[in-house]
Parts: structure tokens; C-alpha cells; sequence
């Protein structure tokens, strides 16, 4: 009974909703016409327990009719742009996501790789590619070694308990004090689309890839290392400032063999050149 | 009491337009286009109230929407189509005025299309082949 409780309740609208625009009309030289389509609609509203049993999507059709009536103007164009902009953007992503899983894979491969054949536990290794516009190969254009510390008990307690906190797969490495310093070789070679290319930094031990499609090489790497552990910060920090850079190369000459033997192990096995490798040591590792 | 600040502005408007036409016919015309906006757009809000009260109410009642969007373009039509008639005809141009209303004519019909083809239907389907 619910039914014609329902339809009764919709012809009582629709009828009064027909005086009113009949009320409302302006003048007598509409009236006929505006008539005729109240009128129709009474009678759909009438017919309409017909109507869901002989033709079931009529709704449904009126509504896709009602649309095309009032859109069809100025859809297709702007419709199209549409398009093709949202296309054009997927694409980017796509690529984007490829080349993050690219640099993630081969940063594992390193970190595996370095690990073996110099017997010093890798925290991370952050590869940076970089391709030109134009769909050409990625190429690498800068990888980060940060080496982690075995030593240095007395604060290695505070730092786990971050570092197991923030991530799970880094308990079997023991992070002492991870300040890491920085050994900065800017590259001499410079690709010709590097500047408007997309930089991709991942590191290996936490895949936080980054939804972010932003083309600063900082900003990216911040947002990349955020989630691996106060250490790293750190580092960022180390990293952005200028004043340090000098500094950090002194620091470090100390260990400069395990960095040259790094690059050279990458440079013979990879093919990457030696001055865009950085090994990023811990500050306590001098 | 709002219809006494409208019927104020036309009369001022009809006042200001009686001594400028002699000279300028064309202010003249301005004027008269101004006031008739100012209060076709006044009355535009008041119309906006009652489309909410009967938008509220189709809710309410669970008539499909579809129904009452179509009336409300009825509405709209029909009044945005007199109101440009109207100043045209003002203007002294009969011919396009009759025009204009020609136009929200068969734009309110083509309304209609949808409506009849599917009443059609399903009398075509109730009917034994």
C-alpha cells in the first residue's frame, strides 16, 4: 500500500507545483506552451506505476535526456581539454611512479651489493634519476650512501627505540648516533634536460614513495627521508646548510677509503661515475 | 514594505525618463533597461526563496527530482525570455521582441521532447504487438 500512498502523494505535488509556476508564469503569450509540458509531466506522474513495469529505466533516460539538452553547448570542447590534461597527467604519474620503483629496485640492488663486498652495514642508499622531458632513459644523477654505525652503545639505546619506532625492517641493523656527514662532489656533468627533468630519490630501506610529483630535488628528498628516523633529518639538515659543507669533507677523510671504495665498487659494477657518488658517514665515524 | 520601494523606483525612473527623452532618447532607454534589471534581480532573490521551499518540499514528498528541475527550467525560461522581450520591446523593436519570444517558445517545447517520446513508449509497450 505503500506504493499509492506514494504515487497519490507525487500527483498531489506535481499538480500544485503546477498552478504555482502557472501563478508564477509572467504573461498570458508563454502560458500555452508552459501548459503543454506541465501537462505531459501530470501525465507521467499519472502513468507512472505503468511506466515501472513497461519501461523500467525511463528515469533514468529522462534524466540522460534533460542533461544532454542542457550541456551539449559547451561540453565537447571543454570536455576534451579536460581530458586530455587529466591524460597528460596520469602519464606524468605513471612515469613517475616508474621511475621512483626504478630508483628504489636498483637502491636495494646497491645497498645488497655494498653491504657484501665492504662488510659495512648500509643504512640507506638514495638513488636520484633523472630523465629529460622527452622520454629519453633515466639516468642517475646522484646516489646517497649513508653508511650506519655499529658502535657508540651509550646512545644507540635512545636512537633504536626512534628508529624501531618509525621503522620495523632496521632492527637487525643497530643505529648508533646517525649524524651523518655528507661528502659532496657536485656533478660535472650536466645532462642538457637535467633542469627541467624529474628528479626521483628513493632509498632502501623505507619505501615511502612519495605521491608528491614536485620537481625540487630538496623538498623531495626532505619529504623521502622524513619517515626513516631522526638520523637522517639530521643529515638533511647537515646537507642544506652551506657553512658545513667544507667541514664535513674534513671530517671525513679519515674514512675516505670506504667512500672511494664504495664509488669505485658502483663505478665498476653499475657504470656510475664516480663524482655522483655520495657516501654520507656518521659524524662519529671519523 | 519592499513594493513600495519598487514602485517608488519606477516611478522616479518613469519621471526622469518623461523629461530626458525629449533630448536624449537614448538615456532615456538606459534608464529604463537600468531600472528594469535592478528590479528583475531584486525579484530574482525572492523567486530564489520559493524554488528552496519547493525544492524542500519535493524532497519531502519523494517526488523525483527530475519533475521539479524540469518545471523550474519551465520557470526560468519563460521569465528570462519575457523580461528580454520586454526591453526590447521597450526599445521599440516589436519584431525582435516576438522573436525573443519565440525562442523561450521552443526552448520550452524541446523540454517536452524527452517527455513525450517516453510516454510514447510506453504506450507503444502497454499496446499487444
Amino acid at each position: 500500500m505503500t506504493w499509492l500512498a506514494e504515487w497519490l502523494k507525487e500527483i498531489i505535488f506535481v499538480v500544485l507545483l503546477a498552478t504555482f509556476i502557472d501563478l508564477l508564469l509572467p504573461n498570458r503569450s508563454m502560458e500555452r506552451y508552459v501548459k503543454l509540458v506541465v501537462s505531459l509531466l501530470i501525465l507521467l506522474t499519472l502513468i507512472s506505476p505503468v511506466m515501472r513495469l513497461f519501461a523500467p529505466d525511463a528515469e533514468r533516460r529522462l534524466e540522460m535526456a534533460f542533461m544532454d539538452d542542457s550541456g551539449n553547448e559547451e561540453l565537447p570542447t571543454a570536455g576534451t581539454e579536460e581530458i586530455l590534461r587529466q591524460g597528460e597527467q596520469m602519464r606524468m604519474q605513471r612515469q613517475q611512479e616508474a621511475m621512483q620503483w626504478a630508483s628504489e629496485e636498483a637502491a636495494a640492488r646497491m645497498k645488497e651489493q655494498i653491504e657484501r663486498e665492504t662488510g659495512q652495514p648500509v643504512q640507506r642508499v638514495a638513488v636520484r634519476l633523472e630523465s629529460d622531458k622527452n622520454d629519453a632513459e633515466p639516468s642517475i644523477s646522484a646516489i646517497e650512501v649513508y653508511i650506519a654505525e655499529v658502535e657508540q652503545e651509550q646512545e644507540a639505546s635512545r636512537i633504536e627505540d626512534q628508529a624501531s619506532s618509525s621503522r620495523n625492517d632496521s632492527a637487525q641493523i643497530v643505529i648508533a648516533p646517525v649524524e651523518p656527514v655528507r661528502i659532496e662532489v657536485k656533478p660535472q656533468k650536466k645532462e642538457p634536460g637535467d633542469e627541467d627533468g624529474i628528479p626521483v630519490i628513493a632509498d632502501s630501506s623505507v619505501s615511502n614513495v612519495a605521491s608528491n610529483t614536485g620537481t625540487q630535488n630538496n623538498e623531495k628528498d626532505t619529504l623521502m627521508s622524513g619517515s626513516t628516523g631522526e638520523g637522517i633529518n639530521t643529515g638533511n639538515e647537515n646537507r642544506q646548510e652551506p657553512d658545513l659543507y667544507g667541514e664535513s669533507v674534513s671530517q671525513d677523510t679519515g674514512s675516505s677509503g670506504l667512500s672511494r671504495q664504495i664509488a669505485g665498487l658502483l663505478s665498476r659494477d653499475w657504470g656510475i661515475p664516480k663524482e655522483l657518488v655520495h657516501v654520507i658517514l656518521p659524524e662519529n665515524a671519523k | 514594505m519592499e513594493i513600495i520601494q519598487i514602485v517608488g523606483l519606477g516611478l522616479i525612473a518613469t519621471i526622469l525618463i518623461l523629461t530626458i527623452k525629449e533630448q536624449k532618447p537614448m538615456f532615456a532607454f538606459l534608464i529604463t533597461v537600468a531600472t528594469g534589471i535592478m528590479i528583475f534581480m531584486y525579484l530574482a532573490g525572492k523567486i530564489g526563496g520559493i524554488i528552496e521551499v519547493l525544492e524542500q518540499l519535493a524532497e519531502s514528498s519523494g517526488v523525483q527530482m527530475i519533475y521539479l528541475k524540469t518545471i523550474l527550467k519551465i520557470i526560468g525560461i519563460a521569465y528570462i525570455a519575457e523580461f528580454g522581450a520586454q526591453i526590447v520591446r521597450d526599445a521599440g523593436q516589436e519584431s525582435i521582441a516576438s522573436k525573443i519570444e519565440l525562442a523561450g517558445k521552443i526552448l520550452i517545447m524541446v523540454l517536452a521532447i524527452p517527455i513525450i517520446s517516453i510516454i510514447i513508449e510506453t504506450v507503444m509497450r502497454m499496446l499487444p504487438a
